[in-house]
């Protein structure tokens, strides 16, 4: 599946006790700009949204079990 | 989108449309049929609404904006309401909790380990409420 200009692929992501589905970029790696990698110090890197951070998987984790 | 899942009507907030496409696709798979979606920079005043609760995680990132978000945040919570962040350190962040004292916000923050690419992480874990 395509979103957007991106190929997208479904996970299902484990939060607590339940599990929640996540359309993500596909094989992020091709993202990364190889020519600006062997050029730069500094390459451009896949957005940034399209990430799994850390922190977003430790919020999941303590959101409420209700709404506020 | 746990809070989505949880029952909770939720804005979603991102600069960028595209985050956001993928957002509206994941609460679909989810079962979820409708959801608000703002494309803003979360130190922008596009939201005339107050919130709560306000869930940010990697968010404090940029020193330069550090007063924006902290001000934003204020304005987005609604009397009795709180916010959640989370805050693994890319950069050192102490001046954003400055920030908060200053914008008349109380916090607390419990730290998280956690690993990431095999590497051990803290993830600063911050609830965020105004000053009684």
């Amino acid at each position: 599946m395509k979103i957007g200009d991106f190929e997208a692929t479904l996970m299902h992501a484990r939060v607590g006790d339940t599990t929640v589905a996540l359309w993500r970029v596909a094989e992020l790696a091709r993202h990364v700009d190889r020519a600006a990698l062997l050029a730069a110090d500094e390459a451009p890197e896949p957005p940034y949204w399209a990430h799994l951070w850390s922190g977003a998987v430790v919020l999941a984790t303590a959101v409420p079990g209700s709404p506020a | 989108m746990t809070a989505a899942r949880r029952g909770a009507r939720v804005t979603f907030v991102d600069r960028v449309p595209a985050a956001l496409a993928f957002v509206r696709a994941s609460a679909r798979a989810n079962g979820l049929a409708a959801v608000d979606l703002v494309a803003a920079d979360a130190t922008a005043p596009a939201l005339a609404a107050r919130f709560d609760l306000v869930l940010a995680a990697e968010l404090v990132y940029d020193r330069a904006a550090f007063p924006a978000l902290a001000r934003a945040l204020a304005g987005y919570l609604a009397p009795g309401g709180r916010a959640l962040l989370a805050d693994a350190g890319r950069i050192d962040t102490r001046a954003f909790y400055a920030e908060l004292d200053g914008a008349g916000l109380a916090w607390r923050a419990r730290e998280e380990p956690v690993r990431e690419e095999g590497l051990p992480l803290t993830v600063k874990l911050v609830e965020v409420a105004p000053r009684c």
